[in-house]
C-alpha cells in the first residue's frame, strides 16, 4: 500500500474538498477568504511533503504510483503554477461568487496532474489526465455570463473527449499487445521486439502520441488551443498553458522515455515530426495575432514543440533538457500572463497587443518583467529560455536528429517576429487615446507573482548548475525503476 | 598580473548602467554624467594598469584564465564562468574602454538637449559591459551570450529615438539579421560539443587538430563566420548597418564603427586555430571580405546622407580586416581594427559636431562651405579623411598597407584580392574627399543652413582632439622594416606571424600612394574646383558624345573609364542588388511567413468539426508515416 508516500496527492485532494466546503460556513470571513487560504495552505503543505520525499524511491499501490524524484520535481512545478494562479485570481470576476468552487477545482486539477507525474500504470495515468481535464472544462466556462467563456468550455469538452478517446484507444492497444498496464512490465514485455512484429504496438504508439499531443497542444492536435485560451478566464488560461502542458509532457516522458524505451528507434521519428509541426505551425500562426491570449496560445503550441524535442531524443539527456525547459517555461509563461491579467483589469479589451502600447514606459517594473519573459521565450541568451533551448537542441543533435535542431533554430528566428513586436509596442508604442480605463487595481499579490516570475527567469539561468542537477536526477529516476 | 582586475573592468560599466536604470526618477544631469562617464574612465585606467602589468610578464605567462565557478555540468560537458585575460583580449579592452571613454565624454555634451539623458547612458553602459563580456569570455557559450547582448544593446540604441518609425524599423532589422548570426554560432557550438565535448577555448583549440574531421572543422568555421558576417555587416548580411545610422551619432561612433561591428574580426582572430585547419572556410572569409570592401566602397560614392557615407565606409574598412583575417594575416587585421577605431570614431564625432552645429541636418545637400564656420570640425574631419584614405604617415596608411602587402604575399588568390583592395583604396580616397569637400568647402547651400552653425564646446572638442592625434600618429606603433609592436604583442595568441616581404611592401607602397592620389585628385577636381561641375558632369554622362570633343581629354577618359562606370555600378548595385535582391530576399521571406500565417488563420475557423477533422487526419498521417518508416 504505502499510503504515506502519497501524502502530497492526498493533501491536495483534501484541500480541494475542504476549500469547497468553506463556502458553506456561516461566517463572512470564511466565505470570502477561507477557500483561498485553505487552498494555499494545502498546496504549501504538499510542496513541503514533496521536498521531504525528495531522494526516496517508493512504489505505492503495487507499482501503480512511483514516488521518485521525477514525480516530486513535477509536483513542485504543478504546485508553483497552482499557487501563482490562485494569487493571480484574487478579485477575478469569474471567481467572486464561487470562490470555493474555483479554488477546489484548481486543486482537483492539480491532484490529477500529480497522479500523472507519479503514474506507473496506464490506468492511473488516464485517471489523472481525466481528473485534471474535467476540472479544467468547468473552469474554462466559469464566466458563465460571457459567451466566449461558455464556448471555450464547451469546445474544450468536445474536442477533449475526442482526444481522450484516442488516448484510451492507444492504451487499450498497448494492453492488448503486452497484456499488462504497468509501465515497468510493458518495458519488459517489449524488450527484444520491434514494431514490424507487433502491429498492435504500432497502432498504440500513433494513438498515444496523438492523445497526449492533444493535451500538450502540439500540432496538428492544437486547433482547440487558441479558442479555448482566448475564451477562458485569463488566470485559468495561464494554468492550462503551464501546468497542463507540464502534465502532458510528464505523461510523454513516463510512457515513452520510461516505458517504451526499448523500442525507441520506432517512435522517436513520430514524436520528432509532431514537435517540428508544432514549432512551425505555432510560430508562424503567432505572427498575425493581435490578441495577447491568442498570441501566447500559439506561442505555447510552439513551446510544446520545443519541449517534445527532448522526448524525441529518447535519452536521459533529452528528458533532463525537457524538465529544465518545463521549469523555465513555467516561470516565463506565468510572467507573461501575469502582465496580461493586470492589464486586463486596468482597461477594457486589455488582452489585446494594442492595450500594451507604451505600458512598459509607464510601469517600468512590469515592462522589465515583460521584456524578460518575451526575450526568454524567444530563447535569448543568457536567460533560462535560451539555456533550455540550448540543451534541447543539443539533445537532438546527440540523438542524430540534427534536422530537428535546425527546425527549432529556424522556429526561434521566426518567433522573434512576434515576441519582439510585443516588446516594440510595449516600449515604443504610443498610448492609445481610446483605451477605456476600467480602473480595477490589481492586488499587491499579483504584482508579487509578476516580480517573482521575472526574478525566477534570471535565477534559473544564474543558478543553472543545482537546478540541472535536480533535473538530471529526476530524469535518471525515470529509467531507474 | 592581477586577472581579477578584468572582473572589475567588466563589472563597473554594468554597475553604472544598473544604478542609472534603477534611479527612481530622472537623476540630475550632473549625477548622470558622473555615473555614466565615471565607470568608463575608471575601467579604462584599470585596463591600462592591467596592460602595464602584462608588459612586465614573460610572453609565456601572459595568458591567464580567471575562473570563478562552474556554471553548468552536464555529463562530460562543463561550462565555467570564466574570463580569459590575454594580449588579444587586453588589446580589445583597451580599444573598447579607451575609445568608449572618449565617446562617453563627447556624449555628455552631444546628448545635452535630449530628454532621455539617463536612458542613453544606461544603455551605453550596458553595451560596454556586453562588449567586454564578448571579448573576455573564456568559452564559446559566454562568447555567444556577449554576442547576443551587444546585439540587444545595439537594438535598444538604434531605436533610441523611438518616436521615429524609421528608427524602430532599423532597430528591428538590425536585431533580426544579428540573430541569424547568433543562431549560426549556436549551431557551431553544438557541433563542438558533440565532436569535442567542450566549449572552453583552450581545450577546443588543443583538441581540434585531432578531434575534428575536415568536414566538421569547415562547418564550424563557416557557421562562426556567418555569425561574424552578421555582426560585422559583411555581404550579404550587411544591409542593417546603413539603416542603423538612425541612432544618435555617438552610438554610431562607438557601436556601429569602432567596436561592436569589428567583433567579427575579433572572433576570427580568436578562433584562428580552427580557421588554420579549414582552408576553404578561410578562402571564403577572405573573398567575402574583398567583395564587401569593394561593393561598399563603390556604393559610398553616391550617398548623400553624411552618416550613410561613413556607414558604407565602415562596411568597406571591415571588409579589409575580414579579408586580412581570411588570408591568415591576423596581426594586420587587428592592427587595422585598432587604427580604424581611432579614425572612424574621429570621423563620426567630428561629423557629429557638424550635425550638432546644424541642429540635426545630415544631408550633404544642406551643407557646403562649413569650413568657414566650424574650423575645428573641418580640421578634425580632414585628419580623419587623410587617415582613412591612407595618406602616408597617418594611421590608416600603415595598417591598410600591411593588409595589402600581406595579401600580395598570400599566393594567387592573395594577388587577386590585393588588386581589389588596392582599387578600392583609390575609391575610398575619392568618396572620403568628396565628403570633405561637399561638407566644408564650396559655397553655402541654396537657401542657407536653416540654423546658424554653432561651434562645439570642450566636452565635444577634447575627445575629438585626442582621436585626431591618435589617427595621425597612432600608426607608428608598427612600421615596416622598423618595429612590429602589434605582432610582438599578439604573439602569445596568434603565434609568430610572418611579416610581408620587401617586394610586397614596395609594390603596395607605390600602388597605394598612386591610387590614393588619383582618388583624392579626382574628388578635388569634381567637387572642389568648380561647384557647378558635379551637376554638369552628371548631365554629361548621358550626353557622352559631346564630351568626346571636350578639351579635357584626359579627364574625360578618366571620367568615362572610372567615374562613370563606378558611379553607374554603384547606382546599379545600390538600386538592383541592395533594394532588389538583398532586401527582396528579406521581404520575400517575411511575406512568405505572413502568407502562411494567414492560411493557418483561415483554417482556424472556430468550428469544432474542423478541429476534430484535423486531429483525426493527424492521427492518420502519423500512422501512414510510421507505416512507411517501418516497411521501408
Amino acid at each position: 500500500m504505502n499510503l504515506a508516500a502519497t501524502t502530497p496527492i492526498l493533501i491536495v485532494g483534501a484541500g480541494a474538498t475542504i476549500s469547497l466546503s468553506m463556502g458553506l460556513l456561516p461566517w463572512r470571513f470564511a466565505q470570502r477568504h477561507g477557500p483561498t487560504i485553505v487552498a494555499l495552505v494545502g498546496l504549501l503543505a504538499a510542496a513541503v511533503m514533496s521536498l521531504v520525499f525528495w531522494g526516496d524511491r517508493i512504489e505505492a499501490f503495487d507499482g501503480s504510483l512511483h514516488i521518485d524524484r521525477f514525480s516530486m520535481l513535477l509536483n513542485l512545478i504543478f504546485i508553483t503554477a497552482a499557487i501563482a494562479v490562485i494569487l493571480l485570481s484574487i478579485r477575478e470576476p469569474g471567481a467572486v461568487d464561487r470562490r470555493g468552487e474555483y479554488a477546489s477545482l484548481i486543486l482537483f486539477s492539480t491532484a490529477g496532474m500529480m497522479l500523472v507525474g507519479a503514474a506507473g500504470d496506464l490506468i492511473v495515468l488516464f485517471v489523472g489526465i481525466e481528473l485534471l481535464s474535467v476540472a479544467l472544462y468547468v473552469l474554462a466556462a466559469l464566466e458563465v455570463w460571457r459567451e466566449r467563456s461558455l464556448e471555450s468550455g464547451l469546445k474544450y469538452l468536445i474536442v477533449g473527449a475526442v482526444g481522450s478517446s484516442i488516448l484510451l484507444y492507444g492504451f487499450a492497444l498497448l494492453y492488448g499487445a503486452t497484456g499488462t498496464t504497468r509501465l515497468g512490465e510493458i518495458a519488459e514485455a517489449l524488450s527484444g521486439s520491434t514494431l514490424t512484429g507487433e502491429p498492435l504496438v504500432f497502432g498504440a504508439v500513433v494513438l498515444i502520441v496523438a492523445g497526449l499531443g492533444f493535451k500538450a497542444s502540439a500540432a496538428p492536435f492544437h486547433m482547440w488551443t487558441p479558442d479555448v485560451y482566448e475564451g477562458a478566464p485569463t488566470p485559468i488560461t495561464a494554468f492550462m498553458s503551464t501546468a497542463t502542458k507540464a502534465a502532458a509532457l510528464a505523461a510523454f516522458l513516463r510512457v515513452f522515455t520510461g516505458g517504451l524505451v526499448e523500442i525507441e528507434a520506432d517512435w522517436d521519428l513520430i514524436i520528432g515530426v509532431v514537435a517540428a509541426a508544432a514549432i512551425i505551425v505555432g510560430n508562424i500562426a503567432a505572427l498575425v495575432q493581435d490578441n495577447m491570449k491568442r498570441l501566447l496560445a500559439y506561442s505555447s503550441v510552439a513551446q510544446a514543440g520545443y519541449l517534445l524535442i527532448g522526448v524525441a531524443a529518447g535519452s536521459i539527456q533529452g528528458a533532463e533538457a525537457t524538465l529544465y525547459y518545463l521549469l523555465a517555461y513555467l516561470v516565463m509563461t506565468l510572467a507573461a500572463f501575469a502582465i496580461v491579467i493586470i492589464r486586463e483589469r486596468e482597461v477594457i479589451d486589455g488582452d489585446t497587443v494594442g492595450a500594451l502600447a507604451g505600458y512598459a514606459r509607464r510601469r517600468p517594473v512590469h515592462g522589465a518583467v515583460l521584456t524578460l519573459a518575451m526575450l526568454s521565450l524567444a530563447g535569448f541568451p543568457p536567460l533560462s529560455g535560451f539555456l533550455g533551448k540550448f540543451l534541447l537542441f543539443g539533445s537532438a543533435v546527440e540523438a542524430d536528429m540534427i534536422w530537428l535542431a535546425v527546425i527549432g533554430a529556424i522556429g526561434s528566428i521566426i518567433s522573434l517576429g512576434y515576441y519582439l513586436r510585443v516588446l516594440g509596442v510595449a516600449w515604443f508604442g504610443d498610448r492609445p487615446q481610446s483605451a477605456a480605463e476600467q480602473g480595477l487595481e490589481s492586488p499587491r499579490l499579483a504584482g508579487l507573482v509578476t516580480v517573482a516570475s521575472g526574478l525566477a527567469i534570471v535565477a534559473l539561468a544564474v543558478a543553472a548548475s543545482p537546478v540541472l542537477d535536480a533535473c538530471r536526477s529526476a530524469a535518471e529516476s525515470l529509467l531507474g525503476a | 598580473m592581477e586577472p581579477a582586475l578584468a572582473w572589475i573592468v567588466l563589472g563597473l560599466p554594468l554597475l553604472g548602467a544598473a544604478t542609472l536604470a534603477a534611479w527612481p526618477s530622472e537623476p540630475p544631469r550632473s549625477m548622470t554624467r558622473v555615473l555614466g562617464v565615471g565607470p568608463m574612465v575608471v575601467s579604462f585606467l584599470l585596463t591600462a594598469w592591467l596592460y602595464v602589468q602584462m608588459l612586465g610578464e614573460n610572453s609565456d605567462d601572459r595568458l591567464v584564465v580567471s575562473r570563478v565557478w562552474e556554471w553548468i555540468e552536464i555529463g562530460d560537458l562543463s561550462i565555467d564562468v570564466a574570463l580569459q585575460v590575454d594580449p588579444l583580449s587586453v588589446m580589445m579592452m583597451l580599444v573598447v574602454t579607451g575609445v568608449g571613454s572618449l565617446i562617453f565624454i563627447y556624449s555628455t555634451e552631444y546628448m545635452e538637449h535630449d530628454r532621455d539623458y539617463r536612458r542613453f547612458f544606461a544603455e551605453m553602459g550596458f553595451f560596454v559591459f556586453s562588449m567586454l563580456l564578448l571579448v573576455l569570455a573564456a568559452n564559446f557559450l559566454f562568447l555567444i551570450v556577449g554576442w547576443a547582448l551587444v546585439g540587444l544593446a545595439s537594438y535598444l540604441l538604434i531605436g533610441f529615438y523611438y518616436e521615429k518609425p524609421p528608427a524602430v524599423a532599423a532597430a528591428k532589422k538590425a536585431f533580426i539579421i544579428n540573430v541569424i548570426g547568433d543562431l549560426a554560432m549556436v549551431i557551431a557550438a553544438f557541433i563542438l560539443v558533440v565532436e569535442l565535448g567542450t566549449l572552453n577555448y583552450l581545450l577546443v583549440f588543443e583538441a581540434a587538430p585531432d578531434g575534428l574531421g575536415r568536414g566538421a572543422v569547415e562547418a564550424v568555421t563557416i557557421l562562426l563566420f556567418v555569425g561574424a558576417a552578421a555582426k560585422s555587416a559583411q555581404v550579404p548580411l550587411h544591409t542593417w548597418l546603413p539603416d542603423a545610422m538612425e541612432g544618435p551619432t555617438p552610438v554610431s561612433a562607438l557601436i556601429h564603427a569602432a567596436t561592436m561591428v569589428t567583433a567579427g574580426v575579433y572572433l576570427i582572430v580568436r578562433t584562428h586555430e580552427l580557421y588554420e585547419l579549414a582552408p576553404y572556410a578561410s578562402d571564403l572569409v577572405a573573398i567575402t571580405g574583398a567583395v564587401t570592401l569593394f561593393l561598399a566602397a563603390t556604393i559610398a560614392t553616391v550617398q548623400v546622407d553624411v552618416k550613410r557615407v561613413l556607414a558604407w565606409s565602415t562596411i568597406s574598412q571591415i571588409g579589409y580586416m575580414i579579408m586580412a583575417a581570411g588570408l591568415g594575416a591576423y596581426g594586420a587585421a587587428m592592427y587595422h581594427l585598432m587604427t580604424h577605431a581611432f579614425f572612424k570614431a574621429l570621423l563620426f564625432l567630428s561629423i557629429g559636431m557638424v550635425i550638432h552645429g546644424l541642429a540635426g541636418a545630415q544631408s550633404l545637400d544642406r551643407m557646403g562651405g562649413l569650413g568657414r564656420h566650424l574650423k575645428f570640425a573641418y580640421v578634425a574631419t580632414a585628419i580623419g579623411v587623410l587617415a582613412i584614405s591612407g595618406v602616408p604617415g597617418t594611421a590608416g596608411f600603415f595598417s591598410k598597407d600591411e593588409i595589402l602587402a600581406s595579401a600580395w604575399d598570400a599566393g594567387d588568390l592573395g594577388r587577386v584580392l590585393w588588386l581589389v583592395g588596392a582599387l578600392a583604396a583609390g575609391i575610398t580616397a575619392f568618396y572620403m574627399f568628396r565628403l570633405l569637400f561637399r561638407t566644408f568647402s564650396g559655397p553655402e547651400p541654396e537657401g542657407g543652413y536653416g540654423v546658424h552653425p554653432q561651434p562645439s564646446r570642450w566636452p565635444m572638442a577634447a575627445p575629438v582632439a585626442v582621436l585626431a592625434v591618435l589617427s595621425l600618429w597612432g600608426g607608428w606603433i608598427q612600421v615596416p622594416r622598423g618595429w612590429t609592436w602589434i605582432i610582438d604583442w599578439l604573439e602569445p595568441v596568434i603565434g609568430r606571424e610572418s611579416i610581408p616581404g620587401q617586394q610586397a611592401e614596395l609594390v603596395t607602397l607605390a600602388t597605394s600612394i598612386a591610387v590614393v592620389a588619383i582618388g583624392a585628385a579626382a574628388a578635388w577636381w569634381i567637387f572642389a574646383v568648380d561647384p557647378a561641375r558635379p551637376k554638369r558632369l552628371a548631365g554629361r554622362l548621358v550626353a557622352t558624345r559631346r564630351l568626346l570633343e571636350d578639351q579635357f581629354r584626359f579627364d574625360h577618359v578618366y571620367d568615362r573609364a572610372v567615374v562613370g562606370p563606378t558611379r553607374d555600378l554603384a547606382e546599379y548595385l545600390y538600386r538592383r542588388m541592395e533594394s532588389g535582391f538583398v532586401d527582396g530576399l528579406v521581404r520575400g521571406a517575411i511575406s512568405l511567413a505572413r502568407g502562411s500565417a494567414m492560411g493557418l488563420r483561415a483554417a482556424q475557423n472556430g468550428l469544432v468539426r474542423t478541429y476534430v477533422f484535423v486531429m483525426i487526419s493527424g492521427v492518420v498521417g502519423l500512422g501512414a508515416l510510421l507505416a512507411w518508416v517501418v516497411t521501408r
